[in-house]
Order: structure tokens, then C-alpha cells, then sequence
């Protein structure tokens, strides 16, 4: 029996300076991230268990149970559950779209086309100026809807459903523009991932006759799997973090509610971030590449792809050969 | 000519305040005038103007510097909470929620001072006077900046269906009236469109005492009064067709380019805001198409006593740790609706510019909040004649327009506590009828409003009293 072996990379002197440079990198978001947010995150799971009162500064006031908050959430605020169950179906609805969209734009940005730097920045440029009151006057200005699309027509076909399938399709066609527009990072992804497949593979898919859309589903679709994982990491938390989510705005309203007040906010952010973490898992369980464990395993597996694909080529070949040999045998009778 | 009214203005500004120091109440503390004092001052509004302001105010009390605090509307609420949350709240603030300042000891007792102060007890807005008297007993705010609704009747239209246009001290009842008779399908014509609807101004035109949204007398909601027949009147017009629906297909084939039926020239009223004067309808792109919008006060109800014309008022409050409070509250007062304020307002509005050297205001930022000739004739004399496309002057009657303001009264979340709550949780969020929002089910037909009365003012009320014990835990129980 082969004794299994494990991967392990070697220390070298190089892998250190790389790892060294990639750390350095990632240095200047994990100081803002220590300084600006984990604190911030840290400090509202305390106020959650607590009362808080601004009052001199900040005043805590223990609670009879430091649960309270959390438990109230689900007692008293009946829009809370309504509110969550139409962000996860207009997650569900928005999600398919948006990594769809940014795919097929970055296929079309990757192509050889005149311009291209320019059709770059014209899809880039949006993250840059969609500035959140950019973007509210945009959708009030009704920008963000689909032009072709009358909303009361949309209204009289959907009127049948019930109105939690109703409301997060009718939110999705009347903010698709805004949706489309907000893919820039998607899109850049995407391109980057595009940009690392070597061309040489599709040569070499071409001269064993594959099509652009064999090409596409055997080479293209493989490689970037994990940017689509990371886009869609990437797009659950922007929509669910988004200046125009309900949830967030339900948060606001009550922390700004008198009887209701900031500590209780704390409690309803942190179990909303408690279900999109859940959210986000099973994102990342669904659309993972299951990494081999054995760099052997590793080695076999793209063997027998390779394989496949050679053997469902030559097949095709051979099936074209005999169409064309019955083609030029009935010519000739 | 605008020297000569300058000059005038700075006169009578000068006159007002020896007559006005002279008329000072006894009770008043008096004004620290030797001391070296800086009061902050968090606005959002235009920094030339609270500057000019300002450096005005320091003129007259050469040892109080006004420092500016500048914020925007949108961020106002966090601001403050943040900086209370450091003990660092401003002497004096512009604020747009009431409940997170009740809910925790944000704003100061200037009881001591609006009720010594003779112009607040004399001079402001009946309806103003008492805005900020939380449990009744006790003042923890004033009225900061004023931006009513205004009903734009189209000239142009009334002149094109041959109609009069109404007087400036019009009613309700004439509102109404003009709202189911101006509308004319075989001449494109609709009657009206809203930003803020019947359902909004109404319970406050039509209800005796009026203080707040849906007839809050300052102890009771009552939707039984002016609520019940708006809201029905509302979805009723719109299924009449007396209101232009943007996106329609009846709107379309009259306007194709589907343009906001406000500035289409194919609306005979216009419920809006003041701002829209300055934004829309004083610009060339809405005077080429035709518009002469004459602007009006929201009317009152014909027999109410004591009704409300619906304002967008911003509110400002001094901070508990204020070490000033009375030199605060002068400044508080002088910046917002004090007439020595006002008079000064009246001088910059025309003459300040941007980097640019352009004029910033064609039409004054905001409108004042006393009752006072010369604050009036004042401004009326800045405030533009408006002018058709070719320069034609078509209406000028400021004077008119200032007299008919009466009684103005702003959002409930402005001056109810507990209204925010109640209006998302109870009246937009419950179920009624398998309907989220009693307006959802009143459009559906799916309930009838006066079945509703009854319970909607007590569930207000409930979330009043959570409110308001709230609010006795946090500053206590008056004396």
C-alpha cells in the first residue's frame, strides 16, 4: 500500500520575504481595522447587556438579566422577523444576479475589443462616485429602476403572490439599474481572475476543436470558481451592510427610539451579524472548492480531468469525422 | 437702493434691540458682559449665513464669541449622540429627533429663560410658544429654522381653465374645493400632486388646538378630527384622477417624457415644500415651460379654532453641561428666531456670495418664526416678485403671504415623544386586515378608517406614556 504524504511548503528564504510582503500589505486594514472597528464591535456587545444612558458621558445601568436586550428583540419588535425573512429573499433573488452580470461583463471586458481601458473605467467608475447621497438621489429620482419596465404593470402581474414573495421581487425590479451599477468590485474581480488563466490553455482547447462555450464551462468557469466564492462573500455583505437595507434602518430607528434606546440596538446588530455570519457560511459551504488533501491526490485529480476532457474531445472528433464521412458518402451516391 | 435699505435695516435692527433690552422681563438672568465667553454652535445650515450671523452677535456682545459647529441634517443625530457619548455636546444645537434626546440627559431646562423673555412670550408663533414644553411644565427646546409647506396654485393653469385664483387668506374647505374641480382630461389638466398630501396637513388645518401630527392637542392624539376624512379623501382622489400618478399611462400620454408632474405645467396645485420656490420654481427651466407658480400658505380649516399649518421646523436645544446657559440661550435665540436675528438675516440674504462671487440665496433660506411688522416688512422686502419667462412680474403679494402665516406645526417626531415609534411600529408596521400599515389597508379598501379612531388614538397615547416615563427617569419629575 502507497504511504500517503502531506504537503508541506518549504520555508525558504523567499517564501519568508513573500509572506513578509504580503503581510505588509494587508498591514495598513488590519490597523484600521483594530483601531476603528474591533474596538467599536467589542465595546457594542458590552452595551447590549447593559442600559445605557448618555448622561455626563456614558452611564451603563446594569440590567435585571444582561440578556434583556436580546430577549426583547424577539418579544417586542414585530418587524424584526418580517424584515429579516425579505432581506434573505432578496439576497437569494439579488445574489444569482449580480455574480451572473459581473461574470458575463468581465468575460466581455477581457475580450479583445477597441477601447477596452475605457469600457474598464466606465463599469469601475460607479463604486467611485456611488456615494451614499449620490445614490438616494439617484433612486428618488427613479434612476434606479429598469425604464422599460412599468411598475404598474409589474404590480398587476405579481399581485397574486403573497406579498413576502411580492415585496422583495418588486424591490428587486424597481432597484435593478442600482443592483447592475453596483458591481464594479464583482466585475474587477472577476477580470482578475480571468487575466491569470494563460492563454495557451484555450489554444491548446482550440486545436482539439472545443468550442468557445466548451472553453468557457471546462476552463474559464473552473478558474474563477474561487473569485465567485469570494464575490459572493463579497456582495452578501455589502447588501447586507448597504446604506439601503431594512434592517439596517430598523436598527437605526430603534436606537434612536426612546423606549427602546442604543443598548438595545447593540443587541439587534449583533444577532443580525450572528445570521448573516450564519448566512455567510453557508455561502462559503455551498460554493467552496474542496481543496485535495494530498498534493498526490491533487495531481491524480487534474490527471483525470485532463483525461476526461481529452477523451470527451476525441469523441466528439471521431463523431464529426463519421458526420462528415456519411455527408461526402450520400454526395457521392 | 441696497445701501439705503441696508442702512435701514441696521437702524431698525439697533432700534429693536434698545427698545427690546428696555422690555426685558424682570425675572431674566442678567447677561455676563465682561467675562471672555465662547458658546458652540453645531447647524447644518449655510456656514456664510451663520457666520454673517455670528460675527453679527458678537458685534452686539463684543465678549461672547460664537464658535460654528457645522453638521448636515443627515448625519445631526449621530453626531450629537456620539458627542454626548464623549461629554462633549455643544452649548447650543440644531437638532431632528426628539426621542433619543428625551432618552437620554441631552438637552437643558430653559424654562427660567423663554418664560422671562418677553418677545418669546410675545412675539413668536402662538403655536411656538409652548413647542418645546416636554411634560407641559418644563421648555427643553425651542424652534430653530422654519420651512413651511406651501401650496403652489399654477397661474398659468387657473388663467388656461379661466378660474379665479383664490385669496391668501383662503381655508381648507377652498383647498378642497379647487381640488375636485380643477381637474380637466380634455385639456391634459390634473389638480393636484403632493410631496406632503391631505393626510399630513390636513388633521392639523382641521383640529381646534392643534400641536401636533393627527390632531395632537399636546396630551391626546385625535384622528376622529381631520385624519378619518383626509385619508379617505387622499386614496380617493388618486382614484378619481384628480391626482397626477408619475408613470401612468393616463400621465404619459399627456406628458411623455414622464417629468415630475410638480414642474409638468399640467398641474393646477402643487402641495410642497418652500424650498421648491428657490430649487424649481424660481428656475428658468420651469418658467420656460410655462409655470407661474403662485405660492400660499397651507390654509386652516374654516371653523377650527386655533388650527395648524404644517411647517418643517427644525428644533435647537442647549446641552445640560452648557457652563453659559443664559449667554447660550441669547445666542440660541439670536441665531434662530430672535427679531434682532431676523433683521440681520434680512440685510445678508441679498448681498451674501459664495468663492464664487455668486449670489447664494435668489430666495431667503427660511421664513421667520415671530409675528413682527418689521421682521415682516423686512423681509418682504427682499423676498423676488416672481417673474414669468419674459420678465413679467405675475405675482408679488409677500406682504399677503406673511400675514396668512399663522400657527405652524411640525412632525410629530419633532415635538410627540414616542411618535416615531408609534407612526413605524403601529401605524406603517401592524397588520390591519392582512395589510402591513393602516394606509396599505385603507388604499386596499381591505378597512374603514372611523372603525380605526378610536384605536389608534390610544395605542398613540400608550406610546406616549412609554415615551414620557422614559423621558421622568432620565430628567425626573417637575417641581
Amino acid at each position: 500500500m502507497a504511504k500517503k504524504t502531506t504537503y508541506r511548503p518549504k520555508l525558504t528564504k523567499r517564501r519568508l520575504k513573500e509572506w513578509g510582503w504580503g503581510y505588509l500589505f494587508i498591514l495598513p486594514w488590519v490597523v484600521g481595522v483594530s483601531i476603528f472597528f474591533l474596538y467599536a464591535m467589542v465595546q457594542s456587545l458590552q452595551f447590549s447587556f447593559y442600559n445605557l444612558l448618555l448622561s455626563g458621558g456614558i452611564q451603563l445601568q446594569p440590567l435585571a438579566n444582561p440578556f434583556d436586550n436580546f430577549a426583547s428583540v424577539f418579544v417586542k419588535e414585530i418587524n424584526f422577523p418580517v424584515t429579516l425573512a425579505n432581506f434573505a429573499i432578496g439576497l437569494v433573488l439579488q445574489l444569482p444576479i449580480i455574480i451572473a452580470f459581473s461574470l458575463i461583463i468581465a468575460l466581455l471586458l477581457n475580450s479583445k475589443i477597441r477601447a477596452r481601458s475605457f469600457f474598464r473605467m466606465i463599469f469601475f467608475l460607479p463604486v467611485i462616485i456611488a456615494t451614499g447621497p449620490v445614490m438616494s438621489q439617484l433612486t428618488a429620482q427613479g434612476v434606479a429602476s429598469v425604464p422599460m419596465v412599468s411598475q404598474n404593470t409589474l404590480l398587476t402581474v405579481l399581485s397574486g403572490l403573497p406579498e413576502f414573495i411580492y415585496e422583495p421581487i418588486n424591490n428587486l425590479f424597481s432597484q435593478l439599474i442600482l443592483i447592475l451599477w453596483n458591481s464594479g468590485i464583482q466585475i474587477l474581480i472577476f477580470l482578475a481572475g480571468l487575466q491569470k488563466v494563460p492563454s495557451t490553455l484555450y489554444e491548446a482547447a482550440k486545436i482539439d476543436g472545443a468550442s468557445g462555450w466548451e472553453s468557457f464551462w471546462k476552463i474559464t468557469l473552473p478558474t474563477v470558481r474561487p473569485m465567485i466564492l469570494l464575490n459572493s462573500i463579497y456582495t452578501i455583505v455589502t447588501l447586507a451592510t448597504g446604506g439601503t437595507n431594512e434592517i439596517i434602518e430598523l436598527i437605526y430607528s430603534v436606537t434612536y427610539a426612546a423606549t427602546k434606546g442604543y443598548s438595545y440596538g447593540a443587541a439587534m446588530s449583533w444577532i443580525y451579524t450572528l445570521i448573516v455570519g450564519v448566512i455567510l457560511l453557508i455561502a462559503f459551504l455551498l460554493l467552496r472548492e474542496k481543496e485535495p488533501k494530498h498534493q498526490d491526490e491533487a495531481v491524480y485529480r487534474r490527471d483525470v480531468e485532463a483525461a476526461k476532457t481529452l477523451a470527451k474531445l476525441q469523441a466528439k472528433n471521431a463523431r464529426h469525422r463519421r458526420q462528415r464521412q456519411r455527408r461526402e458518402g450520400r454526395a457521392a451516391k | 437702493m441696497r445701501k439705503i435699505l441696508s442702512l435701514i435695516l441696521t437702524l431698525a435692527m439697533a432700534l429693536s434691540i434698545c427698545s427690546f433690552a428696555a422690555a426685558e422681563t424682570a425675572g431674566m438672568p442678567e447677561l455676563n458682559t465682561t467675562d471672555e465667553i465662547t458658546i458652540t454652535f453645531m447647524t447644518w445650515d449655510d456656514f456664510e449665513l451663520t457666520q454673517a450671523l455670528a460675527d453679527a452677535f458678537h458685534e452686539l456682545h463684543p465678549n461672547i464669541t460664537v464658535e460654528i459647529i457645522q453638521t448636515t441634517t443627515a448625519d445631526c443625530t449621530g453626531t450629537l449622540i456620539n458627542l454626548a457619548a464623549e461629554n462633549n455636546l455643544p452649548d447650543v444645537y440644531f437638532w431632528l429627533d426628539l426621542d433619543p434626546l428625551l432618552a437620554n440627559k441631552m438637552m437643558l431646562d430653559i424654562t427660567p429663560y423663554i418664560e422671562n423673555d418677553e418677545e418669546a412670550q410675545t412675539k413668536l408663533y402662538p403655536s411656538l410658544r409652548r413647542v418645546g414644553y416636554v411634560d407641559g411644565k418644563r421648555c427643553y427646546f425651542m424652534a430653530g429654522e422654519n420651512l413651511p409647506a406651501i401650496i403652489y396654485l399654477d397661474q398659468a393653469v387657473f388663467e388656461k381653465l379661466n378660474r379665479e385664483m383664490p385669496a391668501q387668506d383662503w381655508h381648507w374647505e377652498d383647498l378642497l374645493n379647487l381640488i375636485e374641480t380643477m381637474t380637466d382630461a380634455s385639456q391634459g389638466i390634473w389638480s393636484y400632486n403632493y410631496f406632503m398630501g391631505p393626510v399630513t396637513l390636513g388633521p392639523i388645518a382641521l383640529t381646534d388646538n392643534v400641536t401636533g401630527e393627527f390632531g395632537w392637542d399636546g396630551e391626546d392624539y385625535h384622528f376622529e378630527s381631520g385624519w378619518v376624512e383626509m385619508v379617505e379623501k387622499q386614496f380617493e382622489y388618486a382614484r378619481l384622477g384628480y391626482q397626477a400618478i408619475q408613470g401612468s399611462d393616463a400621465y404619459l400620454a399627456v406628458v411623455p417624457d414622464d417629468l415630475w408632474p410638480g414642474e409638468s405645467g399640467h398641474i393646477a396645485i402643487q402641495m410642497d415644500a418652500y424650498w421648491t420656490l428657490n430649487n424649481i420654481y424660481t428656475q428658468p427651466a420651469a418658467l420656460e415651460r410655462g409655470l407661474k407658480m403662485v405660492p400660499y400658505n397651507s390654509p386652516i380649516g374654516e371653523d377650527t379654532e386655533n388650527g395648524g399649518q404644517f411647517s418643517w421646523l427644525d428644533m435647537v436645544s442647549l446641552s445640560p453641561t452648557c457652563e453659559h446657559p443664559r449667554e447660550a440661550y441669547e445666542v440660541a435665540k439670536f441665531m434662530t428666531w430672535g427679531k434682532d436675528g431676523w433683521l440681520v438675516r434680512a440685510q445678508q440674504y441679498p448681498i451674501l456670495t459664495n468663492e464664487a462671487g455668486n449670489p447664494i440665496y435668489r430666495v431667503p433660506g427660511s421664513l421667520p418664526m415671530i409675528q413682527d411688522e418689521e421682521v415682516n416688512a423686512a423681509m418682504a422686502a427682499i423676498m423676488p416678485a416672481l417673474t414669468d419667462a419674459n420678465g413679467n412680474v405675475y405675482w408679488d403679494d409677500w406682504a399677503g403671504f406673511f400675514a396668512a402665516i399663522e400657527n405652524p406645526v411640525t412632525f410629530g417626531g419633532r415635538t410627540i415623544p414616542g411618535f416615531n415609534t408609534f407612526i413605524t411600529d403601529y401605524y406603517h408596521g401592524s397588520d390591519y386586515a392582512g395589510n402591513t400599515g393602516i394606509e396599505a389597508a385603507i388604499s386596499a379598501g381591505a378597512i374603514d378608517p372611523y372603525d380605526y379612531t378610536d384605536t389608534l388614538n390610544t395605542a398613540g397615547r400608550q406610546y406616549y406614556d412609554d415615551a414620557m416615563a422614559v423621558f421622568y427617569s432620565v430628567y425626573g419629575t417637575a417641581e
